[in-house]
């Protein structure tokens, strides 16, 4: 079995709209490891939803480009044709609790015909009784009383919805699910307990989550590693716990400081200007027209810089450092 | 014979500590209807509530959602009329307002709405859209509405100005219309602002800017800011106190560092507990959160409306009781019988 789970060159995804091309996935890479938890965090608008989308291949009709690798478990993925994909892929490998994920559920299906599709469709050799078994297994795992089943969205609370949505993703036993915002539209209480479920998941099945977020906070109780992503691309990644201490691009300590936090004091600021837009980015570093350290190099697009605890950023600041190169 | 310089004295001293907005024993409730018209009970949304609130003062409300804080913002604002109990503005009763007096006050009070795209209309020019209550206010003079629009855009950091007039909300990024809408409740040079979630929907680094206007427009105007919010981590750079609302009433009141040092009530406690700070610590250890659901509001709980998801419960007690409001140091009141014997009623 590889350690690394999934591997991801050069993930490229622009959409075509009519004042030009949107680069909303702009040479993206990364690595994650097996039972390990990406959180990905960026403002709105930065590709972050667009990434998870690029993953499962679930993509609108304007798509202008797509490509690069996205290798799950020694294979290439993009490789498959879209059937095979669906087959093997989409929900069998890879699941997704998509963003108000508890908006997402047909109101007019009971919770247990909603869960249970999913195995309907990918594990054929299941009888009813072992498919009906499962499903309670997993309403278990997210807690929720297995009665609940028999009733249709709307007599669920919010956080209810959500964890029948977990439950869903879950329900296949897949590799990587990602989780698209799964909390920011909960109540704090709400969220705190969504987020020991997922807790408890992770330990107790290893599942490998990629976390989608704007949340630094909650992001923290999940995720083992960071990636910050702006305007299109991914400025840095590293292990979370020098992420919260030790952020290196300029954009992501900006970021952290301007995160309120309950228990300590420390001023707030905030970034000034807006991100820039995806369409005809700026040519050199995306995000030096906010970035009070910029300098003359800062014109050209900086490549990405391996520094110490494995941390990689892609910002000019660095440039003693070595390069790295993708595939 | 009285002394009347003294006299003067007391009546100035009393007119200063005249709460700007005081509410006493208030309660809004909805009613249920079964088939259109058979009342089936009522939805108490606000179910007593007290408070006072002086000039120049940030209170945070914080508590869920469904927790009645948008209905108490609603209620200070004369959207909704209370059932029982009363609102005081300026010493004066609102139930006894007339026509006048209720346009006077909300021009003298300012509403930020939660969501900033939906509260502009979408048809409207900036211009327009602060011109309007202006307008509506007998501003007549088109010079004079002309320099209060520039100074409120200029207040709220809207420039160059002439660029932003002629557009549209949509043309406006999430932050630019948050500011449009703070403009906007701004124009009327109103003495309370009433802020429903102003930042839940905006992204981080515009959150600390909003934040942080709002705090330097009621320092330059002495206003009163009401910020209504769940999210605990922002009340402690912008309010001075802090209500925690729980199932319809409020239940802890308190200075904010005050509550942040030690929050008291056990709702308080769970909701600090359930905040996360930024800290990879958090990735090894499970969050207490206290079972079940916030109760309902047509029936809420007898007693203590915390006490079935309560870990503290003394039994026999909060389940029959409702807890009375406990003063414990200066500035920090709670409604817990766990207080009894420390607080003074």
């Amino acid at each position: 079995m590889n350690k690394m789970l999934l591997e991801v060159n050069n993930l490229k995804l622009y959409f075509r709209t009519k004042k030009g091309p949107v680069q909303a996935v702009d040479d993206v890479s990364f690595k994650l490891e097996r039972g390990k938890t990406l959180a990905v965090v960026g403002e709105s608008g930065c590709g972050k939803t667009s990434l998870s989308k690029a993953i499962l291949r679930l993509l609108p009709r304007n798509i202008m480009e797509y490509s690069g690798e996205i290798i799950l478990d020694g294979e290439d993925i993009m490789k498959y044709p879209e059937d095979r994909f669906r087959r093997e892929i989409r929900w069998k490998k890879i699941a997704m609790v998509p963003q108000a994920a508890m908006n997402s559920l047909n109101p007019v299906l009971r919770i247990l015909d909603q869960i249970i599709e999913p195995l309907l469709i990918h594990n054929r050799d299941m009888n009813r009784d072992q498919r009906l078994a499962r499903v309670k297994e997993m309403f278990r795992i997210v807690g929720l009383p297995e009665d609940f089943l028999y009733r249709y969205p709307f007599e669920l609370s919010g956080g209810m919805r959500q964890r029948a949505t977990i439950a869903m993703a879950l329900v296949t036993n897949p590799e990587l699910v990602i989780l698209d915002e799964p909390s920011s539209a909960l109540d704090l209480l709400t969220q705190a307990n969504l987020m020991n479920v997922l807790k408890r998941i992770k330990h107790e099945f290893g599942t490998t989550f990629i976390l989608i977020t704007h949340d630094i906070g909650t992001a923290s109780e999940l995720a083992d590693e960071i990636a910050v992503m702006y305007a299109g691309e991914m400025v840095e990644k590293c292990h979370a716990e020098y992420f919260y201490t030790d952020a290196r691009h300029p954009y992501s300590r900006k970021l952290m400081s301007s995160v309120p936090t309950l228990r300590e004091d420390k001023e707030l600021v905030f970034i000034p200007g807006q991100p820039p837009s995806l369409i005809n980015p700026p040519t050199g570093c995306r995000f030096a027209e906010r970035c009070d350290k910029r300098f003359a190099k800062c014109s050209e697009h900086p490549p990405t810089f391996d520094l110490e605890h494995d941390q990689q950023v892609q910002c000019w600041l660095y440039t003693d450092r070595e390069e790295v190169k993708h595939a | 014979m009285p002394d009347l310089a003294v006299d003067m004295r007391e009546t100035l001293q009393n007119a200063e500590r005249v709460p700007v907005l005081k509410a006493v024993d208030l309660h809004t409730w909805f009613e249920i209807r079964k088939f259109g018209f058979f009342k089936a009970g009522d939805v108490r949304a606000l179910d007593g509530v007290d408070f006072e609130l002086y000039q120049g003062e940030t209170v945070s409300i914080v508590g869920e959602s469904g927790c009645g804080k948008s209905t108490l913002a609603r209620t200070i604002l004369g959207l909704h009329r209370p059932t029982k109990g009363k609102l005081f503005f300026n010493g004066k009763d609102m139930a006894e307002f007339t026509k006048e007096d209720m346009k006077a006050y909300r021009a003298s009070v300012g509403y930020i709405q939660q969501d900033p795209y939906g509260a502009l209309p979408p048809f409207m020019t900036v211009k327009k859209i602060l011109e309007e209550p202006l307008l509506i206010n007998g501003v007549t003079d088109k010079n004079e509405r002309q320099k209060r629009i520039q100074s409120v855009l200029e207040e709220v950091k809207l420039s160059p100005i002439e660029d932003f007039l002629p557009k549209f909300p949509h043309m406006l990024s999430g932050g630019q219309q948050q500011r449009l809408v703070i403009a906007r409740a701004m124009i009327l040079q109103p003495k309370m602002l009433v802020a429903d979630e102003p930042v839940s929907m905006l992204d981080a680094s515009v959150r600390v800017e909003i934040l942080q206007l709002l705090r330097s427009l009621q320092e330059k105007h002495n206003l009163v800011i009401i910020y209504i919010t769940h999210d605990l981590s922002t009340v402690r750079y912008f309010s001075e106190r802090i209500f925690t609302m729980y199932g319809a009433r409020i239940v802890e009141k308190a200075a904010t560092a005050s509550l942040l040092a030690n929050p008291l009530h056990p709702y308080t406690q769970a909701l600090f507990k359930a905040t996360s700070d930024p800290d990879a610590a958090n990735l090894k250890t499970f969050k207490e959160v206290p079972t079940g659901e916030p109760p309902s509001l047509m029936n809420p709980p007898k007693g203590c409306r915390f006490h079935p998801r309560c870990a503290k419960i003394i039994k026999g007690k909060c389940d029959r009781f409702e807890p009375p409001e406990f003063h414990i140091g200066d500035d920090q009141s709670v409604f817990c019988w766990l207080y009894e014997d420390q607080g003074k009623q």
